[in-house]
């Protein structure tokens, strides 16, 4: 059986004003109507290159940013800024850099309480420190650690400070916002079997966003491809490795290093070219269509509509709905 | 009689003066590299493996010290070089590329004019030769449009266009050996393939030399023909890439192949990850630096370092655990 939908976004949309030029002012479209939903307790997956608008999505979803349009479902309630307090105890986020992320000025147990104190979500010192030692544990950091400072830290412990941080409302959904990329490879793994540990120890769901997609492929259960603010891909993270359908879901999983001689020497590369356009002068239609093999004059028109071409996997191509 | 290496780094050692003490950097590294080969350097943050070519341009941060060994380059040693003498040979006969083709580049300054600078050092061509010898070179390094690019100002190129201009700059005196310092990370992945794809086709084309420093094995396996692989400053295991790949000795290789998820396979396997932090250079003594990290560790790793051993042609390890094998083995 199917488990519910946790969240749910419909025709997300966030729109950034730029000066072009002296007066006029253009809209750079990060998100462009997108939708998706989660199941409780899954893992979806988002990957895409630098400036296709993952980030933008992840906080969009949380009301860090506020969306153009479009409209953020959570357990089936539409989410207002209002009720925004309440919905921070059950959505979370991890940053990426886990130097940018965490005030130097706070001791590791002030940066875990700070959101026990904001909820009250404890009676007495002693409880409140008990919870921090707790969730200290929980992401493998020795209590030896309470009173010290984040610049005493390695990135991979930064990185387990910003996951408990995020843990200690007791949160259902956690958007994770690349939160491997700036650790190294020994490390990152460290990292990516804690937050599985801890997805099934306590029934998480995450959005999980990265730029590589290995990691993402190893860690999600779905996989959603991003293109200049569009989805364009979206299936099982099985699926999308073995039949990937949209032409840039092909780029992108053919650019990937594998760490295997061998394999790496079999592969087929297919024509990697051209550059992903600004997003402030983007192609008409279809935004792939300049750097696609198969462009015809019909992407140039309009912008093809996700679809499921077969049960759960979806594509906005024309090329590929058209076979 | 002993063939003479394009570059032979022997047992090279540095430093950096930090407030109180020395802190080692590089504890006495050695490797060689011929003509047109390409040779990975592997390793994490602060396993010393920028430091460890950087040294061979003599680009060394002020507090950096280099407290001994040999680089030598065509048979002559670099470390004894004047300031003159090195900057003859940089850019001239070595060059390198960086990381973030962002901060490399001046912004005042044209692309053109910044290829140029080097042309105008060392080579005796006038402004129309080296004009055309700049739209050859931004031509070589898959650059549209050359004549109207070479007058853009660096803003005006995108990550990958930026480190193809750095690429044609390093290019630009036809050198023997090309030093990149971990020259994709900052970009994205289909870029990336492109710029490595670049690399390889100029490598079979100049017939150079290339020092490619990753922390990516991806990257390693695709472009390589040998591997070091740093830790703490030290080489702990070097090899021909399919001797690295799939014949690794030392724990910590060990350790870095099953920590990074490959996409072919399927999510129930589990990573393997190295457990710990790298250490602190400042506290390490006398044994493994791996000591700490390492499933396999036994007492003798806590009290001195491992001999280095062969374990085939060109394929070599220090670690106390193969050297048990071996023992056991009754080699």
């Amino acid at each position: 059986m199917e488990k519910e939908i946790l969240l749910e976004v419909r025709h997300l949309k966030k729109y950034y004003q730029v000066k072009s030029g002296l007066f006029k002012k253009v809209n750079v479209k990060a998100v462009d109507d997108v939708s998706f939903y989660i199941r409780r307790g899954e893992t979806l997956g988002l990957v895409g290159e630098s400036g296709c608008g993952k980030t933008t999505l992840g906080r969009t979803i949380l009301r860090l940013l506020e969306p153009t349009d479009g409209e953020i479902l959570f357990e089936g309630k539409v989410i207002n800024q209002a009720d925004m307090k309440e919905y921070r105890k059950k959505m979370q986020i991890v940053f990426q850099d886990p130097y940018a992320s965490l005030d130097p000025r706070k001791t590791v147990a002030d940066i875990i309480g700070e959101a026990l104190d904001i909820h009250q979500l404890y009676q007495d010192k002693a409880e409140r420190k008990q919870k921090i030692l707790r969730l200290m544990e929980l992401v493998g950091l020795s209590d030896k650690f309470y009173n010290r400072y984040p610049h005493e830290f390695s990135g991979g412990q930064r990185q387990r400070i910003g996951i408990a941080r995020a843990l200690a409302v007791s949160p259902e959904f956690i958007v994770c916002d690349e939160p491997v990329s700036a650790l190294d490879v020994s490390i990152q793994a460290q990292v990516i079997n804690m937050l599985e540990r801890l997805q099934k120890e306590r029934g998480l769901t995450y959005l999980f966003i990265a730029h590589d997609l290995a990691v993402v492929k190893h860690i999600s259960d779905r996989i959603g491809v991003l293109y200049l603010g569009h989805l364009v891909e979206l299936a099982d993270s099985e699926e999308l490795y073995r039949n990937p359908l949209h032409p840039y879901t092909q780029m992108l999983l053919s650019a990937v290093p594998i760490a295997d001689p061998d394999e790496s020497e079999k592969r087929k590369r297919i024509k990697l070219e051209g550059e992903v356009p600004s997003p402030i002068n983007p192609p008409s239609g279809c935004p792939f269509r300049t750097r696609c093999e198969q462009a015809c004059d019909a992407c140039k028109d309009r912008f093809p509509e996700l679809q499921e071409i077969s049960p759960g996997h979806w594509v906005a191509c024309s090329q590929v709905q058209k076979q | 009689m002993e063939k003479t290496h394009l570059l032979e780094v022997r047992d090279l050692k540095v430093s950096f003066a930090s407030k109180k003490t020395e802190v080692p950097a590089i504890q006495g590294i050695s490797y060689y590299l011929d003509e047109g080969e390409v040779l990975g350097i592997v390793g994490e943050s602060g396993s010393g493996k920028s430091v460890s070519s950087h040294c061979i341009l003599k680009l060394l941060p002020e507090n950096g010290k280099i407290q001994g060994g040999q680089i030598l380059f065509e048979g002559k040693d670099l470390l004894p070089m004047n300031a003159k003498q090195i900057a003859d040979i940089r850019g001239n006969k070595i060059s390198m590329i960086f990381q973030d083709p962002m901060t490399s580049l001046d912004p005042l300054f044209t692309v053109g004019h910044q290829i140029e600078e080097s042309l105008k050092k060392h080579t005796n061509l006038n402004k129309k030769q080296r004009e055309e010898r700049i739209i050859k070179l931004l031509d070589l390094v898959g650059i549209n449009q050359p004549e109207k690019r070479m007058k853009q100002y660096p803003h005006e190129f995108s990550g990958g266009m930026r480190q193809r201009a750095m690429i044609a700059m390093a290019l630009s005196l036809g050198p023997k050996l090309l030093i990149a310092d971990e020259p994709t990370t900052a970009l994205d992945v289909t870029i990336q393939a492109q710029i490595i794809e670049l690399l390889k086709r100029l490598k079979d084309e100049l017939h150079m030399a290339i020092i490619f420093i990753t922390h990516d094995l991806g990257v390693v396996s695709d472009i390589c023909d040998k591997i070091i692989v740093m830790y703490a400053g030290e080489i702990i295991e070097s090899g021909k890439k399919r001797q690295i790949f799939y014949d690794s000795r030392h724990p910590y290789t060990e350790g870095l192949l099953n920590s990074v998820p490959k996409i072919e396979q399927s999510r129930q396997e589990k990573l393997v990850p190295i457990e710990g932090n790298p250490p602190d250079m400042q506290l390490l003594g006398s044994e493994c630096p791996f000591s700490h990290r390492c499933g396999y560790a036994m007492n003798i790793c806590a009290r001195q370092k491992p001999p280095k051993l062969t374990v085939e042609e060109g394929h070599e390890v220090s670690c106390w655990k193969y050297y048990r094998e071996r023992m056991e083995s009754g080699e």
